[in-house]
């Protein structure tokens, strides 16, 4: 007899096999040329001034920004003394990169607390997945969906046409503007808002090297 | 309406300092009780890589004084030793319990004990199980290997000692959590300091530096010592020695560098058995020579021998030995031993030659000998106290390729100075007989 898949877990991966196959005009192949490295000196880093410093980089150099977005947003969640907190784009062969020590926890970070303190927008709400709870896979899911709400603007912008630089400097302008609320959700929440609302975005974590960051690492409702 | 952005400025919070605050204001290097370790990984024998390193290491120990012997940190954790133990209990059809207590107990000989290590698994499942059984539970898994090699360099005329790196973790307590509050407990241990970062532990796990660090620290003690010495050229060594230090801010830990042996200019460890081992060489050396002398010959032999220049590729790697095979390192090391034996001949036949010089006043028949004369009782205090700053700064010095020791430079320098005299007044007789006398102990050969 065959065997009969259980339904709702094999909905589930249907539904994340639609998502990742669902580039949206993104690279598929090769490296990212740019890789945005997050610097922290603390297991609480302030929220606000990353989140900042993140839309400062992308503002001030939309080109580099828009091939980084394009290809998938690589961060590098790390410790440097000798640089400012904060994010901080670089090419990928640049050799300040190796001067981050690369941060990797094990145990639970006050990731709510560190989200309660950051002040609120309007332009969208980013679902975070519940399941993360280190801070460097908590850093790298948050990015994510910021990069995930910027493309999303981008594209939109393009009006289905190519999406360009202006479009990208556009989008990253006016989440600065409006900016954001962040939540935190669980997987079936996150999926329950993609099946009611097809709009929202969700990101699936691909690469697999923090093994804390979930593979559903969240959503961008708009 | 005020921008996001604009918001998140003003809702950021300035800066905290991680770094450890500590009281530099006492920087003199303090060695009244030094301890000199070195960190070797006994799944296999070690080879002639690892009886230069020790040299070193005795050299050291004997230039800084003080009583304690040199250690050897036995590196029997982490995932190259679990992945031996995984792999002798595949072959032996063990599980992995009985697999960690069997080579505690030394039951397979050494040469099993390399081939498991040699083919180490990769199992990731089971190394973590058996890390786990070796860190709760403190056991030497390369016991076998540690006490053939104790016994080997004991002949060797070494007087080295071997701790258990999974015994040191086990009674170590918690020596990181104090290198850095905020980030404790976190998984993840930065010691910052100085803009410098070094990673004590990561994913949960001590990193190499951290293990050392750990295993160093408990050492250091148990022993009451005032100052480690580490002797190697690897980063966490460094790392290690750097740790040390600027946690007490004050010189705590120096790195000296090791060395290490190429075969025509390749490379020759002991991973695809190119290097001999110290057991061999320990054999072939007692057929020419007594075996309690091969200490001293290659002690003599790092003392004179040069290494690979800057210039070479190879040297970048660090300091290497260069020979042209295994025969060659044993003849090297026979006529080190005869030249040693000479030096020391040389050198007590000039104390005869110089008594015959005895006189009312030294006389010496050049100037700048005159001012090495008019200082002689200073220098001889200033050498027999023992000088560790110059020791150690004098042992990371390299002139033409050769390592450079305090007491084997001055013990030349005495030699030009004897046969320059003319006549010595019996104060100064007695004090060159001291600072001779020094020196050869001080150099350990």
């Amino acid at each position: 007899m065959e065997k009969t898949p259980n339904t709702p877990l094999f909905e589930k991966e249907k539904l994340i096999q639609a998502v990742y196959a669902e580039k949206k005009g993104r690279e598929t192949y090769g490296e990212n040329p740019f890789t945005c490295y997050v610097n922290i000196d603390s297991p609480e880093p302030d929220l606000s001034q990353i989140t900042a410093t993140l839309l400062d980089e992308l503002s001030s150099r939309p080109r580099e920004a828009f091939l980084w977005t394009k290809a998938w947003d690589k961060s590098v969640v790390g410790l440097n003394p000798k640089e400012t907190l904060g994010c901080h784009l670089m090419e990928g062969v640049d050799t300040r990169g190796k001067l981050y020590v690369p941060v990797m926890t094990t145990a639970a970070a006050a990731v709510e607390q560190m989200v309660s303190l950051l002040p609120e927008g309007d332009l969208a709400v980013l679902g975070i997945n519940t399941e993360v709870f280190t801070v460097d896979a908590f850093l790298i899911c948050y990015l994510h969906l910021i990069n995930e709400l910027i493309w999303d603007i981008t594209i939109a912008d393009s009006g289905g046409g190519r999406p360009s630089v202006s479009h990208y400097k556009q989008a990253v302008e006016s989440v600065a503007e409006r900016g954001f609320v962040t939540v935190f959700m669980t997987e079936d929440e996150i999926l329950e808002t993609k099946l009611r609302n097809p709009q929202t975005s969700l990101r699936i974590y691909g690469s697999m090297v923090n093994k804390y960051v979930p593979k559903i690492m969240g959503a961008v409702i708009k | 309406m005020e921008k996001y952005i604009e918001k998140l400025k003003l809702s950021a919070k300035p800066a905290e300092l991680s770094e450890l605050t500590v009281n530099k204001e006492n920087e003199t290097l303090q060695a009244e009780n030094p301890l000199v370790v070195c960190c070797i990984t006994l799944g296999k024998e070690p080879h002639l890589g690892h009886l230069f390193l020790l040299a070193i290491a005795e050299q050291t120990k004997s230039a800084l004084g003080g009583d304690l012997p040199v250690i050897l940190i036995n590196n029997n954790m982490g995932p190259r030793a679990a992945g031996a133990v995984v792999s002798l209990a595949e072959a032996w059809g063990l599980n992995l319990a009985e697999a960690v207590e069997l080579m505690r107990a030394g039951t397979f000989p050494v040469s099993e004990v390399v081939e498991r290590y040699r083919k180490r698994s990769e199992d990731v499942a089971n190394i973590r199980t058996v890390n786990e059984l070796i860190r709760s539970s403190g056991v030497d898994v390369f016991s076998v290997v540690a006490q053939e090699t104790e016994q080997a360099l004991k002949q060797a005329g070494f007087g080295v000692e071997i701790a258990s790196e999974a015994e040191l973790q086990l009674v170590s307590g918690d020596k990181v959590h104090k290198l850095n509050s905020m980030w404790s407990g976190s998984g993840f241990l930065p010691f910052v300091q100085g803009g410098r970062v070094v990673t004590i532990q990561k994913s949960g796990e001590l990193t190499a530096t951290g293990a050392l660090f750990v295993a160093t620290q408990t050492l250091i003690d148990a022993t009451m010592a005032d100052l480690a010495v580490l002797v190697d050229d690897k980063a966490e060594v460094g790392d290690t020695a750097f740790v040390l230090s600027e946690k007490e801010g004050q010189e705590r830990g120096v790195q000296i560098f090791g060395a290490g042996v190429s075969f025509t200019g390749k490379i020759a460890s002991g991973t695809r058995g190119e290097a001999m081992t110290i057991k061999k060489i320990l054999g072939e050396f007692g057929k020419h020579r007594p075996a309690e002398k091969l200490k001293r010959a290659t002690v003599y032999l790092t003392l004179t021998k040069p290494m690979l220049r800057e210039e070479n590729m190879l040297s970048k790697r660090g300091h290497i030995f260069d020979f042209v095979n295994n025969e060659e390192v044993i003849t090297a090391l026979v006529e080190s031993a005869d030249a040693c034996d000479l030096f020391e001949e040389q050198i007590a036949e000039e104390m005869e030659n110089l008594a015959t010089k005895v006189g009312e006043k030294t006389v010496v028949k050049n100037k700048k000998t005159q001012k090495f004369a008019n200082h002689l009782a200073h220098k001889a205090t200033a050498l027999r106290t023992g000088e560790p700053a110059r020791v150690l700064a004098e042992s990371k010095r390299v002139v033409d390729g050769v390592r450079q020791n305090y007491y084997f430079n001055t013990l030349k320098g005495m030699l030009k100075f004897m046969t320059d005299l003319d006549t010595i007044s019996k104060d100064d007789f007695v004090q060159v007989g001291l600072m001779i006398e020094c020196c050869l102990t001080r150099l350990g050969l």
